[in-house]
């Protein structure tokens, strides 16, 4: 579904990303882990279109098609989406309203997800405005269920929950990307894939991932068993991946 | 006459709907004729400003260039020498009147000249909601609308005046207007333009007594070629007196000054400002002029102001949605436009909401 070749980034002058390679496939979610500051969000940025991420070099391919140089909303026509990190407020746009206007010309989109997400209070008020930080994460995702894309990216999508709405945030991943105990297919005939970067690996308990990555320098080292890789950098920090980075 | 003005388009694209069956009162104007006058509610009172004169002593005594000073300017004084057009409404005591009293102010010929004092009372704990429309036929694009409106609000009364102005490039206003406020008294005042015009300049007095609340609402698009100098000045003379005044404008190529001045006279009163412009293409230019005097140590006003261009985070945020850069424009502008004015009932609220969806447009969402 996604294919990321040799990709270099950079942000405001500064070379971020220095020769990103990732494969992800129809089906799958894979989660990103790394330190902070080592460009995740620029990687997941970049994929999305940012103006201010530029490519240097390499290529992004979704569904065979070379993305480079197409703007965010085509690729989110495509059926990317992304679940911001720190997602803006927007003056003067109701949550409700917005997402009617991303579930227009869609079905499957079911108000049952306002009660689902804990935002009934919250739908009639401007998006992200004076919501907490559980509270954008949760209407990043509610925004997601409207949009509905095939591959969906998640920023740190746990970070700033307490440790008892993780589990909703889990679940809201599962069913977003249609993962129960095994993958459902899509009414379209696809199956979802999904990226998530991840600081604590709490999501692990929630979502099966398949594949983990590292971001370290600007690479992508790894490719392993997400457990194996988050007991690493429990035990060793992310040394431990250089480490092992080295006798890979 | 009143058929072709009826059917022109502009007129129910402001939603003015001169028969007037939702409205408690309608009166109209083409030119320097008086097309309509009437009433639908009891308790409130419509008529051309001459004819009250004539048959209301009060209103001379109390009213009529009571507010204002026919020698006050340039205005006031062109004012005061034309013959007299006008409309005079009055919400009796103690009536709540919650259809709007519409008022059409149309310019009809080429280049005309048309020059109106209206005066408006809301008595002692009555409720009114005015809507005035300004426009000009389709085929008109020159012309000039002077305007002197006197308002009166008694104890405990409530009054929103609400004005739409759809003008034509080469059109120049100039309406003036004063409300005194008395205690406990709510006045809302919106301001509404969103079409080309060569100058609209305004600047509505505000005085306003204990315990009483005015807040004044602009809501400005400014094409090319258009020069809106606009504002509010509040006195705030009571004790807890409360002021606001908000102005949200945005420029694709028009000339905007944005301003406010409040005076914090009264014991405890407090005022705020907020002026924020877009600005969407360039050559526009927005200032905002915020101006805030206290005349005591117990006075609290405080300004906030911001122009420039729109966000671009919350722009890639919507485009990262699905949502083009055009449509994400549009959608924020709207946005930004459709304040949230308390007191105004739903109606008049999704009317304005319409008007400016219709005007800002883009594509439909
Ligand atoms: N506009 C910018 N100009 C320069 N440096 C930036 C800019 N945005 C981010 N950075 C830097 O790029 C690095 C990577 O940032 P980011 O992708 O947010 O990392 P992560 O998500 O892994 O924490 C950080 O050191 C950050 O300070
Ligand atoms: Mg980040």
């Amino acid at each position: 579904m996604l294919e990321v070749k040799d990709l270099w980034v950079e942000v405001g002058g500064k070379l971020l990303l220095k020769g990103v390679n990732l494969t992800i496939g129809e089906g799958e979610v894979h989660i990103l882990f790394g330190p902070n500051g080592s460009g995740k969000t620029t990687l997941l940025m970049t994929i999305m279109g940012a103006p201010q991420c530029r490519v240097v070099k390499g290529e992004i391919v979704f569904d065979g098609k070379v993305i480079n140089d197409l703007p965010i909303w085509d690729r989110a026509r495509l059926g990317i989406g992304m679940a911001f990190q720190s997602p803006p407020a927007v003056k003067g746009i109701k949550l409700k309203d917005l997402v009617e206007i991303l579930a227009d010309g869609k079905d499957g989109f079911d108000n049952e997800l306002y009660s689902f997400l804990k935002l009934e209070d919250h739908i009639s008020r401007e998006v992200n405005k004076g919501f907490s930080g559980g509270e954008r994460k949760r209407s990043e995702l509610l925004q997601l269920f409207a949009q509905d894309p095939k591959f969906v990216m998640f920023d740190e999508p746990e970070s700033g929950v307490d440790l008892e709405s993780i589990s909703l945030v889990g679940d809201a991943i599962n069913r977003l990307l249609e993962r129960g105990h095994c993958v459902k297919r899509h009414p379209k005939g696809y199956k979802k894939s999904g990226l998530i970067v991840s600081h604590t690996g709490y999501l692990l308990d929630y979502v099966k991932v398949d594949k983990a990555h590292v971001l370290i320098d600007g690479k992508l080292v790894c490719d392993k068993n997400p457990w194996d890789v988050l007991t690493t950098i429990r035990e060793q920090g992310y040394k431990g991946c250089e480490v092992c980075k080295e006798t890979c | 006459m009143q058929g072709d003005v009826l059917a022109d388009e502009r007129t129910k694209s402001l939603g003015f709907d001169l028969e007037g069956k939702d409205k408690a009162g309608s009166f109209a104007m083409t030119d320097d004729q008086i097309l309509l006058s009437l009433v639908r509610e009891s308790g409130l009172e419509v008529m051309p400003i001459g004819e009250a004169l004539e048959r209301l002593p009060e209103v001379r005594e109390k009213y009529f260039w009571k507010l204002i000073s026919p020698d006050e300017d340039e205005i006031t004084k062109r004012v005061n020498e034309a013959p007299l057009r006008g409309l005079f409404a009055r919400v009796k005591r103690g009536r709540r009147v919650i259809l709007p009293l519409q008022a059409c102010y149309i310019l009809r010929s080429e280049a005309f000249s048309q020059i109106v004092h209206n005066v408006i009372i809301a008595e002692e704990g009555a409720e009114v909601h005015l809507v005035t429309g300004c426009f000009t036929s389709t085929h008109v694009s020159s012309g000039s609308h002077f305007a002197v409106t006197e308002i009166f609000l008694e104890k405990n009364a409530f009054l929103s005046y609400s004005m739409f102005h759809s003008w034509a490039p080469q059109v120049e206003v100039f309406p003036k207007s004063a409300a005194l406020i008395e205690e406990g008294a709510i006045y809302v005042s919106n301001y509404v333009s969103l079409r080309e015009v060569k100058q609209i300049k305004a600047f509505p007095r505000m005085i306003v007594k204990n315990n009483a609340a005015a807040r004044s609402y602009s809501i400005i698009y400014a094409p090319k070629n258009s020069f809106i100098d606009i504002g509010s000045h509040l006195v705030l003379e009571g004790e807890n007196s409360r002021g606001e005044s908000i102005s949200r404008t945005v420029s694709t190529g028009g000339k905007v000054i944005a301003r406010a001045n409040l005076e914090g006279k009264g014991a405890n009163c407090r005022g705020h400002v907020e002026c924020h412009g877009v600005l969407l293409e360039n050559g526009g230019v927005i200032s905002a002029i915020p101006e805030l005097t206290a005349f005591r140590d117990d006075v609290e006003l405080s300004h906030e102001a911001a122009v420039g261009r729109l966000s671009e985070e919350e722009l890639l945020y919507l485009e990262a949605r699905g949502l083009s850069e055009d449509e994400a424009k549009s959608l924020i502008v709207r946005g930004f436009m459709k304040v949230d004015i308390p007191g105004l009932p739903q109606e008049l609220k999704k009317e304005m909401d319409k008007i400016i969806d219709m005007t800002i447009g883009g594509k439909e969402l």
